[in-house]
């Protein structure tokens, strides 16, 4: 099954790669072959700019102010699944019932305490000490209302409990935790779809910043989690899904929604589990099918591009070298050309470049200085178009190395290449 | 009454001591009692200047995510904060996990179970025409035990690596880390332990003291007597289980046991039932005594006898019997199976019912009465409301679908401590300002107390509310940092707990001034013999050491019901 699934990814992608020499449009899954790219390289730069704030959520920046800007929601959210809209209504309906339970008290007391105030006339106090149809009155009636609230919500419960039937379309994830930071592993996509033992695709911190990567989601695709832990109990929850979910050691506790409607959304661990709990935030991003698969494919090439990011970094105070970056982009397409490799390592290194910008640098220097741009300290916009500028430029370098490299080895033999670049 | 009644009790030859030696070696009820209560009044300062350092640090323009990211961007300075990994001025975040730990041991463990006891200790024997309680030696010895428990507990801020900081509900594998090398953990469950002892020793004493030394019928015991007796019972059943689960945590720590280490065959889960099994039964050890208490104030301000005893006292028995059975609310999200996840709901739910059956009750006495609202009485007041509000949050955190979003969020921070700062803490202020008089001997202020009252009630309305929304809105609980979604409701919590703070300590100034007032010379400064005869009024202020000249003093209950038998 797992092969007739990449053939099938390989020819929509394919297809996909011709339409996009004819049109530029948002729905093109990989960039134009390296010959397109030279061409048109504005356009090749903004759909991975695309795909960057799409699948990399947390891009860090600030606006006119200079205060900071999350792309995605706030906590403050709409439910955007079956299980978050059943549990709204259900603490609407529960609450709209004990509402009673709550207004009546208080109304009562205010009445009691202007009515029976004692105002200094005299007045002798009531002397009834029982009351007995009252006394069954307000023990049966609350008893009602736990009743009726009781019988819808087990049908929520039921549905949250009740996850669907195993289906191919099914996603899969399992969700491991661990101080601190989440392990996401997608099942049925693999490392190498051919091997005999097939690994499972996982992102957690990503191999160069060691920030948290997010969890992708399709949107109108069923998810089932198992959660579990590798040393102390975490619990997974986003708010707009609404379940939550203990991860615990030695057990596998299960957990499904289907997510129907696209953009990022947060949330964070939410049971005690050290020093850092606080920081231990979860995103997720939901998007369309196809968006969800090309992200699987990059996933896939990820940790083979790192060190040609690892190539990129210069030496304190010096520029990036280039020989050390052909040598390991040349390394890098050693191990297979194909368009969606190439884009994969455009990808992942622009992907970095946003993500350094997320990384708390050393203390007493700034991510200016780490890139090396000199800036007025206030003047955030310069400052922050600046660091684009290196950016783009560090990116231009890869984009530009990928056709003259695939081109040169293209023209030696296998044979000949191989010792050159190891 | 008339004093000269009174007759002195026969000499005996007993060497008394006098002045420090006097309290140190004394086994009176009385004055055991009222060193509970300044150990609770003490134990609450602390406590609360703890969540203070809790408030302060979500405060903080470093408690706010975006701003220290800001701060990190702009390569800047730490934003100023109290706990931070980056440099907070009072530690990193372990150190607030360990305030969060500590502020709740502190509460539980120090201020409100052995305030009620306070209480408990002085009250109970008099309200049931007792001498002494049944052991008075293991009254004194149940209180000495409190001082090392909270010494331990409190002195572990200046060991290696700190206080224990796996939060009070102290959960393995997280409280199993640092073992040998942080012995915070450790000596807070040496701590627990010591409080568990004291616990369960006074359990045994007011059941013995209330079935034996009463001098009335069981149908004429009077509520507070009665939330006595079943907040012992179910102390006394739970405390012990208590004990094993902290044990468990101190084996795996030390002597290599793996009850709750998974790769080597144990169970975290297995804790977690355990632990609340006793824990959810503590929070009701936590409020049935006010809510005996309360029966009293509310009954002598509305110058009425408490409406529908029997009820009242069958609501307090089922309450301590469902107590038992609805621990598991506490942890839905663990993954248990749906029957049982609705079983624990619906039980949950069906607490609310005897809880309303009191409410209303209390409503009843005071229906028809000639309310005097003194602070005593507002205060009750202000718990009915508070106490309400706090249990219609419970009501919806009992569902257990509802409680997949909320649960370990704000708004179950807000919940309990709105019923237990709403309800637990507003009832010990009434209780005190209602029984100081005969405690000792000095009226509080009631011009002051009505200051601390509504303080205290729009300071704990403000910081409880705003907490169930900054939960609602999705803050987790138990984090130094947060989105700056919730930066406002955590300013207004922080708000109410400074006003909340200031009236405890105008509370605190009244009732160490008190003794300055001039004496009490009637016994029964509330007139609350004159609606219903009671032994505890019946004695000076404060009571004689010998508490009464003949058991019983007062020939009453045979004429005055206590309640219409007839029902």
């Amino acid at each position: 099954m797992p092969r007739v699934m990449s053939l099938s990814l390989a020819l929509i992608l394919a297809l996909l790669c011709a339409h996009g020499t004819a049109a530029d449009g948002p729905s093109v899954v990989l960039p134009a072959p390296p010959s397109a790219t030279s061409a048109a390289p504005e356009s090749a730069s903004a759909r991975i700019d695309a795909d960057v704030k799409l699948f990399n959520p947390d891009v860090y920046r600030l606006d006119d102010q200079g205060s900071p800007v999350f792309p995605g929601h706030s906590l403050f959210v709409e439910p955007v699944t079956e299980v978050a809209r059943q549990v709204l209504s259900a603490t609407w309906f529960s609450a709209l019932v004990f509402l009673p339970f709550l207004i009546l008290p208080q109304v009562l007391l205010l009445v009691i305490i202007f009515k029976f105030k004692d105002r200094g006339d005299g007045r002798a106090p009531a002397t009834f000490l029982t009351h007995h149809k009252l006394e069954v009155i307000w023990t049966a009636i609350p008893f009602l209302a736990v009743l009726i609230v009781s019988i819808p919500t087990y049908y929520v419960l039921e549905f949250m409990d009740d996850p669907p039937k195993e289906t191919k379309d099914l996603q899969v994830v399992t969700v491991t935790g661990k101080q601190f930071a989440w392990m996401y592993e997608y099942k049925r996509y693999y490392v190498d779809p051919n091997a005999d033992e097939k690994v499972c695709l996982q992102s957690s911190l990503d191999p160069v910043n060691q920030l948290q990567e997010p969890l992708l989601l399709t949107k109108g695709r069923s998810v089932s989690f198992n959660l579990t832990s590798q040393d102390v109990t975490h619990a997974w929850w986003v708010p707009a899904f609404g379940v939550k979910k203990s991860a615990i050691t030695g057990r596998f506790t299960n957990v499904w929604f289907t997510p129907d409607t696209l953009g990022v959304f947060k949330g964070q661990c939410v049971e005690l589990c050290g020093d850092k709990h606080g920081n231990m935030i979860i995103t997720t991003v939901v998007v369309e099918r196809d968006e969800f698969e090309r992200y699987m494919t990059l996933l896939r090439h990820r940790d083979d591009t790192v060190p040609v990011w690892n190539a990129l970094q210069p030496p304190a105070g010096k520029t990036v070298p280039a020989g050390a970056v052909a040598k390991a982009v040349a390394a890098f397409l050693q191990k297979g050309d194909s368009p969606e490799r190439q884009y994969a390592l455009s990808y992942w290194m622009a992907s970095n470049f946003s993500s350094i910008q997320r990384v708390p640098p050393p203390k007493g220097s700034s991510i200016a200085e780490v890139l090396g741009v000199a800036h007025p300290a206030d003047d955030h916009l310069a400052r922050d178009k600046q660091i684009d500028e290196v950016i783009r430029a560090k990116r231009k370098q890869v984009d530009e190395l990928l056709p003259a490299l695939a081109k040169s080895l293209a023209a030696l033999p296998a044979a000949a290449a191989t010792p050159i670049l190891r | 009454m008339e004093r000269s009644a009174i007759a002195p009790m026969p000499s005996l030859e007993i060497k008394r001591y006098t002045g420090i030696m006097d309290w140190l070696t004394t086994v009176d009820h009385k004055k055991i009692g009222l060193m509970y209560f300044w150990f609770t009044v003490t134990m609450g300062i602390v406590g609360g200047a703890l969540a203070g350092l809790i408030r302060f640090q979500l405060a903080t323009p470093g408690a706010v995510i975006e701003t220290l990211q800001a701060a990190h961007l702009a390569g800047g300075p730490e934003p100023f904060s109290l706990f931070s990994n980056g440099g907070g001025i009072f530690g990193d975040q372990d150190r607030f996990n360990q305030m969060v730990t500590m502020h709740a041991s502190v509460m539980i463990f120090f201020t409100i179970i052995p305030g009620f006891i306070a209480f408990m200790n002085y009250i109970v024997p008099l309200m049931v025409g007792a001498r002494d309680m049944a052991f008075p030696k293991m009254n004194a010895f149940g209180f000495w035990l409190l001082i090392p428990s909270a010494m331990l507990m409190l002195s572990s801020f200046f060991v290696q690596g700190g206080a224990a900081a796996s939060g009070w509900t102290t959960y393995p594998p997280l409280s199993i880390l640092g073992h040998g090398t942080k012995p915070g953990q450790d000596m807070w469950v040496m701590g627990v332990h010591l409080a568990g002892v004291s616990s369960i020793l006074a359990a045994i004493n007011f059941i013995v003291t209330i079935a034996s030394l009463k001098v009335m019928k069981w149908r004429d015991l009077p509520l507070f007597a009665w939330a006595t007796l079943f907040v012992s019972i179910m102390a006394l059943i739970a405390t012990p289980v208590l004990a094993a689960a902290v044990t468990m945590v101190l084996l795996d720590r030390n002597f290599n046991t793996t009850f709750t280490i998974a790769s080597q065959g144990g169970d975290p889960i297995l804790y977690q039932h355990i632990f609340w099994f006793y824990s959810h039964p503590a929070v009701y050890i936590m409020i049935l005594p006010g809510f005996g208490g309360i029966s009293h104030v509310i009954a002598a301000f509305s110058r009425k006898r408490v409406f529908g005893y029997l009820g009242m006292v069958l609501a307090t028995g089922s309450i301590t019997a469902l107590g038992f059975v609805v621990w598991a609310h506490h942890m839905f999200v663990v993954g248990m199976p749906t029957w049982m996840q609705y079983y624990f709901q619906v039980a949950s739910l069906a607490i609310g019912v005897p809880t309303g059956i009191k409410v209303f009750s209390w409503l009843a006495t005071m229906w028809g009465g000639t309310i005097r609202m003194t602070v005593s009485m507002m205060f009750a007041c202000g718990f009915l409301c508070l106490f309400v509000l706090g249990g219609f949050g419970g009501l919806i955190l009992a569902l257990t679908a509802v409680d997949y979003t909320l649960n370990n969020t704000y708004f179950v921070v807000g919940h309990f401590h709105m019923v237990l700062v709403g309800g637990s803490v507003m009832l010990l202020f009434s209780m005190t300002y209602f029984w100081w008089p005969k405690m000792s001997g000095h009226f509080l202020s009631e011009r002051l107390g009505k200051w601390v009252f509504w303080l205290m009630f729009i300071g704990v309305f403000i910081a409880f509310f705003a907490m169930h929304i900054s939960g609602a809105n999705g803050m987790a609980r138990r984090i130094a940092v947060y989105y700056s979604d919730f930066r406002f409701s955590n300013y207004l919590t922080t708000v109410g707990y400074l006003m909340t703070f200031t009236s405890a300590c105008l509370f605190f100034g009244d009732l160490i001034y008190s003794y300055r007032r001039p004496k009490i010379t009637v016994d029964d400064p509330w007139q609350i013999n004159d609606i219903q005869q009671s032994f505890e009024w019946a004695t000076s202020c404060p009571p004689p050491v010998y508490n009464f000249a003949k058991v019983p003093p007062i020939p009453i209950l045979e004429q005055i019901p206590s309640h219409d038998h007839k029902h």
